[in-house]
């Protein structure tokens, strides 16, 4: 079902990007696309403010799965995000996702990334 | 008389300024703020402004009364020797990012020296700048005296750090073909300390040696600075590098704060690591923007570039791109077999553009 979605999704990605950017950088980043029609508004350029601003709006169109999640999460603390967001291409720090390291599994998912690792493929 | 591009909102703030400046098209940002119950421009965004005045010559740039409008009309690049004090309310790699883009172009080479934070946990670290931005550099052909010392360290708040910059300058850019992100064979890092204990810079490199036990050629080197090198405030930071074989870089760094135990410091750092290699591509996500822009600015050659996921940055990046140079890359996932049994990442996108030739003028053929 991953690979389905991840074959549909990413040939749109251009279009995503260079089309009619109805969407905010943020909502590409985190594949949060909805193939319905948005309110944001498309015109060049606008999608700093006004992105923020409509996020939450559009988090109450699409009740689905976890996207809902973040965008609330996001209006929750704001104004800190938004700072932190603002104009550093250091992406913001996320302390929770970085536990998943301590597990085996997950050390050994990169494994092979390094010249360590096995090379018979 | 070029036409005026407008922008609105004050995020991408610098970047819109450093492509007019480079593009020469005259920029219009509103609604900087204009909803905020602190309206207008930040003391670090006229500060920016400040910076870019200095380090070009003509440039004209109209404030409104409130602030929250701009017109910048973009002068020539001059650089030379430039000092400017950085404030405290953004670290030394918020000025310092720009500049990397607009050093190579400029009349005569930069010599820019800043003062203020040079690590903070909202900025790229001077050392990540260091070890990562400017060896991405080289690969376009822009390698002899491009350099930054760090001779004295500032952390938040107080700040008090000091960092110059060299940057020399070239005629045009080489395109770069690099999409074999090979396998990495060695870690590097520097943790540093200033006004704290000696032993806080070894605690962080015990613990995230500890997490990165994939290779043995592991090597983290543990300052701490003393006397006067050391700022106007206590602080810790790590900042780790990993290289594969084919010159592909992986960073991340981490700066610690009050009550922060430096072992968590460290730690945290190896596994934003880890999830920064997970993600893989050529370019790591920090220098995804710098270099698509220099390979926008290359020879009308054709340059190829893998890259991890994109981020939300230069995703906004490719649209300013668009923008100004009319520049458009093509996206292209590739689905290499190869790659997907190996475990690499397999959400890695392969950007190809052409270089729209952007030449400086001021430097003779050679």
């Amino acid at each position: 079902a991953e690979s389905v979605y991840h074959s549909k999704r990413r040939p749109n990605l251009m279009r995503l990007i260079y089309g009619d950017r109805k969407y905010t950088p943020e909502q590409i980043a985190q594949g949060d696309i909805e193939e319905g029609p948005l309110k944001l508004s498309g015109d060049k350029g606008s999608d700093s403010d006004e992105g923020f601003g409509t996020g939450p709006g559009t988090g109450a169109e699409d009740d689905s799965e976890d996207d809902g999640d973040f965008l609330t999460l996001k209006k929750e603390d704001s104004d800190a995000t938004i700072a932190q967001m603002i104009d550093s291409c250091k992406s913001t720090l996320e302390f929770t996702d970085l536990e998943e390291w301590d597990a085996t599994e997950a050390k050994d998912s990169i494994r092979d990334r390094f010249i360590t690792g096995s090379l018979d493929v | 008389m070029s036409k005026i591009l407008k922008f609105e909102g004050h995020n991408y703030f610098r970047q819109r300024l450093v492509l007019a400046t480079l593009s020469g098209k005259i920029l219009k940002i509103e609604k900087i703020r204009s909803n905020d119950a602190n309206p207008g421009l930040r003391d670090f965004e006229a500060s920016f402004l400040r910076l870019l005045e200095k380090v070009t010559n003509g440039a004209t740039i109209e404030i409104s009364y409130t602030g929250t409008s701009i017109v910048y009309k973009p002068g020539v690049i001059v650089g030379g020797k430039v000092y400017h004090d950085c404030g405290t309310s953004r670290a030394v790699g918020y000025f310092l990012e720009p500049l990397i883009a607009l050093g190579p172009f400029s009349k005569s080479p930069m010599n820019v020296t800043l003062n203020g934070i040079t690590n903070d946990n909202v900025d790229i670290s001077v050392d990540t700048i260091r070890t990562v931005l400017l060896p991405q550099l080289k690969k376009f052909g822009i390698e002899d005296g491009l350099e930054l010392d760090i001779p004295v360290r500032g952390a938040a708040p107080n700040g008090g750090g000091k960092v110059i910059f060299r940057c020399p300058i070239v005629r045009s850019l080489k395109p770069i073909q690099f999409t074999d992100e090979g396998r990495i064979k060695r870690i590097r890092g520097v943790a540093y300390c200033t006004r704290v204990a000696p032993q806080f810079s070894n605690r962080m490199v015990d613990s995230a040696r500890g997490m990165l036990d994939y290779v043995n050629d592991i090597n983290i080197a543990a300052v701490h600075y003393q006397g006067d090198k050391s700022g106007l405030s206590p602080g810790f930071a790590i900042s780790l590098l990993a290289k594969t074989t084919t010159s592909a870089f992986y960073s991340a760094e981490l700066a610690g704060g009050p009550g922060q135990a430096p072992e968590d410091v460290g730690l945290q750092a190896a596994r934003m690591l880890l999830s920064e290699i997970r993600k893989g591509g050529c370019v790591d996500s920090i220098s995804q923007t710098l270099v698509l822009l220099m390979m926008v600015l290359g020879p009308n050659d054709v340059s190829k570039v893998r890259v991890g996921e994109l981020t939300p940055f230069t995703i906004q990046y490719l649209r300013d791109l668009q923008d100004f140079f009319g520049s458009t890359f093509k996206i292209t996932q590739e689905t290499d077999n190869d790659k997907v049994v190996l475990g690499a990442a397999p959400d890695t996108l392969l950007m190809t553009c052409v270089g729209i030739g952007y030449v400086n003028t001021n430097k003779k053929a050679t």
